[in-house]
């Protein structure tokens, strides 16, 4: 048997008091989680009854796991414990690999150590099976298109994601591409030249200037109905200042700030509302061709063919909401700031978790329950009236 | 069912302009159930709007009310929704 290292007798040491408290923790989460208040997300596999306790006592002599949890799929996760990682934070292992804990609607890494509710939820939102629908009137083909046509169903989807989870603007393009496929529309994703727009344009920043010229800077709201020939254009009194901290970008209040809605057919727009875009031909010497970085400073360009207008806005901070809706017909990209829009994400996740069972297609609700529910919504409403 | 939502908060479950089937006036999920109940909503310009609805999806959508769009804007309920029932 080998000597430890005082380092790592201390390490040991330090392991064993960090898994007493982190065993704690998962075993208060979990007792939560069973009597409430804590719900899981609907349609996970992952339940309490999955955690194993016992093992590690027996088979961790070092402390370096403190529970396991066995998956659905047969593979076991053990949330890992290590004396280098931040203070109340754990890793996760899957048979043996480490895992990179993954956020809600940014898709953002977290790395390889996070709080273990952080872990939790993202084991069990990554084991929601819910039902899969083969009616007649699901999937891409022209029948299922013709069937939704008949009976009055469209197919929508919605997805989300930081600008900053992207390394670079083609992997924000093939993303926005993917959502946007079955519409026939395309995006392209380009970088602006900060630093060179900045000295063209910096003198417009002044107080004389955003009273007057400079109309190429200040963001635009262009829009055109489908009985219209032009679109209209209307000003906003906010201007493309790439030298101001990007964090300012978004009004402290707001939770959208720039929005585009194309309604298209088979391709070809046919109406659109461009919110808060800026001027593309004025931008073009400013936009970087090909593929670039995106990184904390970067400002992106997003166009998409046959709409006037280009949105702007910096990556840093950046929630992007790209939806295809009405089998395609309607599409749009929202931008928004992340720390305004993650509010409101977790108010409709905690009604997603607490009405799962009634808004899923899938579910037998008994008359009885539905009485109790009616019973307290009729109740909230009351409440709501003081 | 669709863990979409939209970054203004506005609502989404219910279409407004149209939908025209005889069926449920759900939208985030198929649903042939015929309607037992009824919303009527406010539309922008001063009209209303009413929406036939299953009673789970009408109890949903009282509820998503409620408990997220009540909680995104300053609105008083009886703004919200004019008037809600049984068929
Ligand atoms: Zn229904």
């Amino acid at each position: 048997m080998t000597k430890m290292t005082e380092a790592e007798q201390q390490a040991g040491a330090e392991r064993a008091v960090r898994f007493g408290i982190h065993r704690r923790e998962l075993r208060v989460l979990l007792a939560a989680e069973r009597a409430g208040p804590g719900l899981p997300p609907y349609g996970t596999r992952v339940t309490p009854d999955d955690v194993d306790f016992e093992s590690a006592l027996t088979a961790a002599a070092d402390f370096s796991w403190f529970a396991a949890v066995r998956l659905p799929d047969g593979r076991t996760a053990r949330f890992t414990v290590s004396a280098d990682a931040p203070e109340d934070e754990v890793g996760c292992e899957i048979d043996g690999r480490v895992q990179e804990c993954i956020q809600a609607h940014t898709h953002l890494s977290r790395g390889p150590s996070a709080p273990v509710e952080a872990w939790w939820d993202w084991l069990q939102r990554s084991f929601v099976a819910l039902g899969q629908h083969d009616e007649p009137w699901a999937g891409d083909g022209i029948e299922a298109q013709l069937e939704r046509v008949e009976r009055n169903i469209v197919y929508a989807d919605t997805q989300t994601s930081a600008a900053r989870r992207f390394a670079d603007t083609g992997e924000l393009e093939v993303w926005l591409t993917g959502v946007y496929a079955p519409s026939g529309l395309l995006p392209r994703v380009r970088r602006l030249d900060a630093d060179a727009y900045a000295q063209s344009y910096g003198r417009a920043f002044t107080a004389e200037a955003r009273a007057g010229d400079g109309p190429s800077l200040m963001s635009l709201g262009v829009s055109r109905q489908r009985d219209e020939s032009e679109p209209t254009t209307v000003w906003y009194a906010s201007y493309l200042d790439t030298t101001a901290d990007p964090a300012q970008w978004f009004p402290a209040d707001a939770r959208i700030w720039q929005a585009v809605r194309i309604f298209a057919d088979g391709g070809t727009v046919e109406a659109f509302d461009n919110d808060r875009c800026f001027d593309s031909g004025e931008l073009a010497p400013y936009v970087r061709d090909g593929v670039a970085p995106i990184d904390a400073d970067a400002w992106l360009v997003v166009e998409i063919a046959g709409v006037p207008g280009a949105q702007v806005f910096p990556a840093a901070d950046v929630m992007l909401v790209a939806a295809s809706d009405r089998d395609a017909a309607e599409i749009s990209l929202e931008v928004g700031s992340i720390d305004g829009v993650l509010p409101l994400f977790a108010l409709h996740d905690g009604f997603l978790r607490r009405w799962g069972p009634i808004v899923d297609p899938d579910a037998v609700v008994p008359e009885a329950d539905l009485d109790r529910l009616e019973a307290r919504v009729m109740q909230q409403i009351a409440e709501t009236r003081g | 069912m669709s863990a979409a939502t939209s970054l203004d908060g506005s609502d989404t479950d219910i279409a407004l302009d149209g939908g025209g089937g005889p069926g449920c006036a759900w939208t985030e999920a198929v649903c042939t159930a015929a309607p037992t109940h009824f919303l009527t909503l406010p539309v922008p310009g001063g009209e209303s709007s009413t929406a036939l609805l299953c009673r789970r999806h009408w109890l949903a959508s009282l509820a998503y009310r409620i408990e997220v769009t009540m909680e995104v804007h300053p609105v008083a309920f009886d703004d919200l929704v004019l008037d809600y029932g049984e068929l």
